[in-house]
């Protein structure tokens, strides 16, 4: 039986209280199986799950100051998604160069811009294909020649780094691609993370052991729990310290997530107590009563070092995540952090009690079981963290709150909005050209069939046949932007997750063009007709009739897109626009008089942008009385 | 809208951590978004 009722509210808990740590300079990975939430991890720490209707608790901070407090956060990350989504025709170079001019305030200059472009992918070891096009497959199924998957994948990263954020997320890098182009982008990676001290965060599902031994973190997550943090050479021993099995010859990152996939949910949570218990000193009775791990754990607080890290790789020390920002400090600077001991969760929106800030232990104490044994606070802060005191960030200057940010503003960025829609279509000239053929014959067409026609009665009755038919073309045509405006909705939904513009903007620039286009379209159009059909020479009667013309055809299409805005794909978005059309051809009052409709029905002309159009027309033409 | 980073030479040192970060989705049977949809 079908239980219908709705109150019931369940919920899945994809993170069970994960706790990890990344530096700048170095590239830690998020590894664990299909589903372990490594990409939910991934959007928490880049604050992109918000109005998705999840619930996050917890603590993510940077050098002690909580995300939610750090003004402007997405401005100092840069996100790069699994897909790889451009537009096939322009080149590398443009590609990341409206990524500049959408994040780049105008005073930069076009110089400085360009030369900061060439630098990102000259970084992106992309320079030897700067002028080449991205490639890919053009909507209705033709395909442009462009560059390889690897290439592109370092584009996507070029365009994130193009910003010079500070932190840096990408979501499983390296998927898809061959050996050779995954080394690539991981010596890529490593080379950003090093030259830029930048901090990199790489969700990764199963890499090679090349890859795997690249990453200079590692954090395994499974059944929502951290399992690991550390280096990953010593993943070895944690999978043998818990019953695993490893030969010499295996791939690491494979016997990992074998390991963790045969495992149950209880097992996970009791190696994950058992491991970061172990750790900190606290006996693994304790963690256990206490639950799992991330109960235990109420906040973890570290501070950057001081002074700029050395580029060079470190060792961190296995196991915790705690350990891993301590251990993290090459070139002699350290990295002392704080856990607290509560029970309570905190907000991510920064709703930690008071309690929870004092409950911090002492920074200075040596029996601290938070600090790390081998880890040396000689010299070092060791500062609690609370996101709504802040107090984890008092006496460290914020490492955010000096950096300019700035962008171009809203009529700038519509400008280069306009400025690549005008590219795209040049470019890819054929759907432009087909419409405007199809209407150029068609109007011939018409022009022949009902030409140089006088006022007799059947004259005037085919004339106005003709005038319903010429609008319904205009109508029907706006069908072959679908497929069209369906492929640039990737491009929206990317480019307006990372805040290159709002949706007002985009659409400004899109109708803009397609109001330009449609003008023109119609203009030729009901010219031939007008004057082929022989219609009141009169130029303001001309006039007038192009004006009704423009503005029925912009009308017919910005229904057609407003249709595909709400529907979810390009099926839904033909029978929609079907529906409405036919709705509106049959309330225009050609095919059956208003004066005829029942009462009921008699309200629904006024919603048919047919029926303004086609008496409009026909009143500006002829005046007769006997339509109504 | 918010800004970006202009100055492409800042290399402070940063330094992540995160802790007990819990994530609970409600349990839908069929749950369907764009693809790269905004967040």
């Amino acid at each position: 039986m079908i239980n219908r009722k709705r109150n019931t509210t369940t919920t899945a808990a994809i993170l069970k209280g994960v706790s990890g740590t990344g530096t700048s300079g170095q590239l830690t990975a998020i590894m664990g199986p299909s589903g372990g939430g490594k990409s939910t991890l991934l959007d928490i720490l880049a604050k992109r799950k918000e109005g998705e209707g999840g619930t996050t608790t917890g603590q993510v901070s940077i050098n002690g100051h909580d995300i939610n407090t750090i003004d402007g956060y997405k401005g100092h990350i840069g996100y790069v998604t699994q897909e790889d989504v451009f537009i096939p025709t322009m080149t590398v170079y443009e590609t990341v160069l409206f990524y500049a001019n959408m994040c780049l305030p105008f005073a930069t200059g076009g110089r400085a811009k360009a030369d900061r472009v060439l630098r990102t992918l000259e970084i992106l070891e992309l320079d030897q294909v700067k002028d080449t096009a991205i490639g890919g497959e053009l909507p209705g199924g033709l395909a442009v020649r462009g560059i390889s998957g690897g290439q592109k994948r370092r584009v996507s990263i070029a365009c994130a780094l193009v910003r010079a954020p500070r932190v840096l997320f990408l979501d499983e890098p390296t998927s898809g691609l061959d050996s050779a182009a995954a080394r690539v982008v991981m010596r890529v990676l490593r080379s950003v993370a090093q030259r830029q001290n930048k901090l990199v965060v790489c969700s990764i599902h199963q890499p090679r052991a090349s890859i795997y031994y690249s990453f200079d973190s590692v954090i395994v997550l499974g059944g929502g729990h951290t399992l690991y943090n550390g280096a990953p050479q010593d993943t070895v021993a944690f999978i043998k310290r818990n019953g695993g099995k490893f030969d010499e010859f295996d791939n690491p990152a494979d016997v990992l997530l074998d390991f963790v996939a045969n495992l149950d949910a209880d097992e996970l949570k009791a190696i994950s107590d058992k491991e970061f218990a172990d750790e900190k000193g606290v006996p693994v009775e304790k963690a256990a009563n206490a639950s799992l791990f991330g109960k235990v754990l109420k906040v973890a607080s570290t501070i950057a070092n001081r002074g700029r890290r050395s580029s060079q790789s470190a060792s961190f020390g296995r196991g915790s995540p705690v350990s891993a920002a301590t251990g993290g400090g090459g070139g002699g600077s350290r990295t002392p952090s704080t856990i607290v001991t509560e029970g309570n969760n905190t907000s991510s929106t920064g709703a930690t009690d008071a309690a929870s800030a004092s409950s911090v232990a002492s920074p200075t104490s040596p029996q601290s079981p938070l600090l790390v044994p081998g880890s040396s606070n000689d010299g070092a802060e060791v500062v609690p963290l609370s996101p709504t005191s802040n107090s984890g960030s008092e006496g460290r200057p914020n490492p955010f709150a000096g950096v300019k940010l700035d962008r171009p503003n809203m009529v700038l960025r519509f400008l280069y909005l306009l400025q690549r829609a005008l590219l795209e279509t040049m470019r890819n000239p054929m759907n432009l050209f087909v419409r405007f053929l199809v209407m150029f014959f068609m109007s011939i067409i018409i022009g022949v069939v009902f030409y140089n026609m006088g006022f007799g009665l059947t004259d005037i009755t085919s004339k106005v046949y003709m005038m319903y038919f010429a609008l319904v073309l205009e109508s029907l045509l706006p069908f072959t932007t679908i497929s069209i405006f369906l492929d640039t909705r990737r491009f929206f939904n990317r480019e307006r997750a990372q805040k290159l513009y709002s949706p007002f903007e985009y659409y400004s620039a899109s109708m803009t063009l397609m109001v330009l286009q449609c003008s023109f379209n119609s203009f030729v159009y009901a010219t031939i007709i007008y004057f082929m059909v022989g219609l009141d020479s009169d130029f303001g009667k001309y006039f007038q009739n192009i004006l009704v013309h423009n503005t029925f055809h912009i009308t017919s299409v910005s229904l057609v897109i407003a249709v595909g805005n709400l529907a979810p794909n390009a099926d839904v978005t033909f029978a929609g626009s079907a529906f409405f059309v036919v709705i509106h051809e049959l309330f225009s009052g050609a095919l059956i008089s208003i004066s005829s409709m029942k009462d009921y029905t008699k309200w629904l002309r006024w919603i048919s942008i047919y029926k303004y159009a086609f008496e409009f027309l026909y009143v500006l033409i002829y005046l007769f009385i006997f339509y109504y | 809208m918010e800004g970006f980073v202009v100055d492409m030479d800042n290399n402070v040192p940063l330094s992540l951590v995160f802790a007990n970060v819990k994530y609970t989705v409600p349990a839908l049977p069929l749950r369907m978004s764009f693809a790269n949809e905004a967040r």
